[in-house]
């Protein structure tokens, strides 16, 4: 709790300043929320109001996905986490918002609590316990030090995942196919996620109607296993899709799948050099050939 | 409907790119080599423009099995489309698996103009694949209707 207060209080003092110096038009950040334990995001325009941003292990939502909804010219300040950061260099890299319009306030993060477990102490979320991007990978100012951050424990995500590879493929459709069963098609995991940011997603595209409403197993699925093929080699990990899903849907279960195949293939770890182009929107000639006949 | 004790015919659908396996299925029909006829062919421009989509969408409304096949790597008439396409389904492929649709009922090759022999090959290996895994069940839409309804629509 020392060390957040001690970020919450420079973030307070240098959003003031930028500000009132006039460097950006606005800052997006994390406000009190309504509820204990909960933050919202808040928009700031002038320095008086800089003390409303607020700093600590619930900061869950990943801010970056307000900036598609702000295409004016003005210059926007922006507070990120390390995995925030990472969408961030993707919407660069995909020509999405311009690096000169964002002066980007980057926190070292040690990680957000599970607001779902139900244990006591609290854990962090599956997505902050591999985290490695504590410091974000791209930042005009850094609020923290890394060296306060924890030796991380081995993720369970691994264990999950390798749990899950080990059963046969017939029931691996049959546990996706149950998992997936709750799924309501509300579309929170689409929109939470900074990445999905299509004019048109092609679940609603009516021509051609991909899938129909209403939800059959089979529609659930193609919905699921295109918006994943849809963020590989640009996912960035942020767990944003999961935490926003109203079911409690283990989305990771094929997000992390398709981001460690694109780590393996292709040798990329998206959003963290903004030079290198996303890796499927690049190739080698070397690629690997064996899917061929 | 499949008459009880015939054998199981899949039926497959094939993304062919226009310049390659296309005109190397026709050079197939001219030199008379034979493939078993399971296939029904759409013709796209480039193995880069088959989307992801295409090949579920075929197999939610009843394909057995897709087969998607271009240029050689390095031979693609927009020069790169199947380097593309080849980083595209190799994620594609694998999370298939992974996700536990069975391996084969998706199948990848690459088939020039001139390789009419290989093209009737991979269709006969396609098929018999296809044809060990039986009619595909996974990802395909059925909706439940009862069975008097079922047997009326078939009178
Ligand atoms: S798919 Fe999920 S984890 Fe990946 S970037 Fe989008 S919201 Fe984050
Ligand atoms: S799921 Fe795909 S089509 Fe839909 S918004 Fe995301 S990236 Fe776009
Ligand atoms: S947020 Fe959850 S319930 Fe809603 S569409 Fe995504 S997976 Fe389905
Ligand atoms: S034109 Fe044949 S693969 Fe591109």
């Amino acid at each position: 709790m020392e060390l957040e207060n001690q970020i919450e209080h420079e973030l307070r003092e240098r959003a003031q300043q930028l500000l009132a110096e006039n460097v950006v038009d606005l800052i997006i950040g994390y406000g009190r929320g309504t509820l204990p334990n909960r933050v919202t995001p808040v928009f700031i325009r002038k320095p008086q109001d800089a003390n409303m941003l607020v700093w600590n292990n619930h900061c869950q939502l990943n801010l970056v996905s307000y900036l598609q909804r702000m295409q004016s010219s003005s210059k926007i300040g922006i507070v990120v986490k390390g995995c925030d950061a990472r969408s961030l260099v993707g919407l660069i890299k995909e020509k999405q918002i311009s690096r000169d319009r964002l002066h980007i306030i980057g926190i070292v993060c040690d990680g957000i609590l599970d607001t779902r477990a139900t244990g006591e102490p609290p854990i962090p979320y599956a997505s902050c316990q591999h985290c490695e991007v504590n410091v974000p990978p791209l930042y005009d100012i850094l609020i923290g030090s890394p060296d306060e951050i924890k030796p991380k424990k081995p993720s369970e995500l691994d264990a999950e995942l390798a749990a899950f590879e080990a059963l046969s493929p017939a029931e691996r459709w049959k546990a996706l196919e149950q998992e997936f069963s709750r799924c309501i098609r509300c579309y929170a995991c689409r929109n939470a996620c900074p990445l999905c940011y299509c004019e048109e997603c092609f679940v609603d595209q009516t021509q051609p109607k991909w899938i129909s409403e209403g939800t059959h197993p089979s529609d659930i699925m193609i919905y699921h296993l295109v918006r994943a093929l849809h963020s590989a080699g640009r996912c960035g990990e942020c767990g944003a899709c999961e935490r926003a899903c109203p079911m409690g849907i283990k989305l990771r279960l094929l997000t992390q799948k398709v981001s460690r195949d694109v780590a393996e293939l292709f040798q990329d770890k998206p959003g963290i050099d903004l030079e290198r182009p996303p890796a499927l929107h690049t190739f080698s000639t070397d690629d690997d050939n064996s899917t061929f006949l | 409907m499949m008459q009880p004790g015939a054998e199981f015919e899949p039926r497959l659908i094939a993304f062919l790119c226009n310049w390659c396996s296309y005109a190397g299925a026709d050079l197939a029909g001219i030199s008379r080599f034979q493939y078993p006829p399971n296939i029904r062919v759409i013709r796209v421009p480039c193995s880069g423009r088959v989307d992801p989509l295409f090949i579920l969408k075929s197999l939610q409304h009843g394909a057995d099995g897709v087969l998607v096949s271009g240029c050689h790597p390095g031979d693609c008439h927009y020069l790169t489309g199947n380097y593309y396409a080849r980083r595209k389904f190799i994620v594609l492929k694998r999370l298939l698996d992974y996700v536990g649709l069975e391996e084969n009922r998706v199948q990848f090759s690459w088939v020039s103009a001139a390789e009419g022999e290989k093209f009737s090959r991979v269709v006969a290996d396609a098929v018999e694949k296809i044809k060990a895994l039986g009619p595909a069940k996974r990802l395909v839409k059925t909706f439940s209707l009862p069975p008097e309804l079922i047997q009326a629509a078939h009178m």
